[in-house]
């Protein structure tokens, strides 16, 4: 096990930002733009939940830790009564297991494939040459047969859309704001906040000018910003983190990660895992035990969201139980002790 | 032909001539420039691909919501 992050690790770590920044500025810009016609009711508009539902909440991300570990079976036969926040890749498996969410998240532009976690109706055509979704670890089934599970899924979502209320961000690309139209979501609209509305050049306050729809710092990805939704816009008293992995169980093949073409281009086209090994960090996680490893990406978001949870008031535990997001003062507990900590 | 082996122009002769020339390609040429288009491809979807899903630089605010 690695104990200090290589050289290469932190280059590629200090490198994420940028190429994020570069890819997405003008694509945030076109979507507003391109989105404003259908913003008809945003965050600021959303009934403020009360009882059970204002006590507490959990946000459900789309980590393998929600598999492994049967989040969201547990939750259900807790009995639990709180509020209910999924993001957008872990929808269809709290749908498929029975547990429907009171607020589901999107926030990411890829104009292909967000999609699918709604159903897409042009799935052959979105899903040649890209093997994303090979590496997303949630739903063993799908991979199985994709074609008759995306079609189970479109219409499990048509039939469920109307009970979840959709916090979408309006740099959703159009094939998802077709799709959750034609669904029939409630939608609640938000700006991501990229960037100091008082810089000069802020693009957060472009979009606000856009649009003037409330923005959500979203730390670089969706289950932060559910997050960040639940403590901040919702304020809920209490709320509990499951699926917040920022990483892959030890055991898992290099070649099953996100990024590993980019490791592997960075190894000189090695796939040897000798010489993948100094573009991962290894950890411990202190609740379970277990082993688990970040790339680069995974450890921006970790480290984003420690920052960004620094910076909150809220009560917060981590019950993923596995991942690498960890340190600080976030609680990390088992959902038991969440459910404890709610009753009390 | 010169490095001894058989060529296919020494074995088939046609008895027209093409309009236009006619570039061989060597066996070798296609593929690899297939590799390099395939290097490229996978470099170009690997950079994208290592960016976060949303532009992150504010880490002072959690919300806002205008002046």
């Amino acid at each position: 096990m690695n104990t200090e992050m290589s050289k290469e690790f932190t280059k590629l770590l200090n490198e994420v930002p940028d190429t994020t920044g570069k890819e997405h500025v003008d694509v945030l810009i076109e979507c507003a733009t391109r989105n404003k016609p259908f913003v008809q009711k945003c965050v600021r508009d959303l009934p403020r939940p009360s009882g059970d539902k204002l006590k507490s909440g959990i946000v459900i991300s789309a980590g393998p830790s929600v598999r492994r570990n049967e989040s969201i079976k547990r939750i259900l036969e807790s009995g639990y009564k709180g509020s209910v926040i999924s993001a957008d890749g872990a929808y269809v498996a709290c749908l498929k297991a029975g547990l429907v969410p009171d607020y589901v998240l999107s926030l990411d532009p890829h104009p292909t494939r967000i999609v699918r976690w709604f159903g897409d109706p042009n799935f052959e055509a979105h899903s040649a040459k890209d093997d994303y979704f090979a590496r997303q670890d949630l739903d063993l089934d799908f991979r199985a047969d994709s074609l008759r599970h995306n079609r189970e899924n479109i219409e499990l979502v048509n039939r469920m859309a109307k009970k979840t209320k959709l916090i979408l961000c309006t740099s959703a690309p159009k094939t998802l704001v077709d799709r959750v139209l034609e669904a029939g979501f409630e939608i609640y609209w938000w700006n991501p906040l990229v960037d100091s509305p008082h810089d000069p050049d802020s693009l957060t306050r472009k979009l606000y000018g856009i649009n003037k729809v409330p923005c959500i710092n979203t730390g670089g990805n969706v289950g932060t910003a559910s997050w960040v939704f639940a403590t901040e816009t919702l304020k809920l008293g209490k709320v509990a983190m499951v699926g917040m992995d920022f990483g892959y169980y030890g055991d898992t093949p290099y070649k099953q990660t996100q990024y590993y073409y980019e490791m592997v281009h960075r190894a000189g086209g090695s796939e040897k895992t000798e010489d993948l090994d100094k573009f991962f960090f290894r950890y411990t996680n202190p609740v379970t035990g277990g082993e688990f490893y970040t790339d680069a990406p995974y450890a921006w978001y970790r480290k984003n969201f420690l920052e960004l949870f620094e910076r909150s008031t809220g009560w917060t535990m981590n019950c993923t139980e596995g991942g690498t997001l960890f340190g600080g003062r976030l609680r990390n507990g088992k959902l038991d002790d969440f459910f404890k900590a709610v009753e009390a | 032909m010169a490095d001894g082996t058989t060529g296919i122009g020494d074995i088939l002769k046609s008895n027209f001539q093409v309009k236009r020339p006619v570039k061989l390609e060597r066996a070798g040429d296609t593929q690899e420039s297939g590799h390099v288009a395939l290097a490229s491809e996978h470099r170009r979807q690997a950079l994208r691909a290592v960016g976060g899903s949303m532009v992150y630089v504010e880490r002072e605010r959690l919300t806002w919501d205008g002046d």
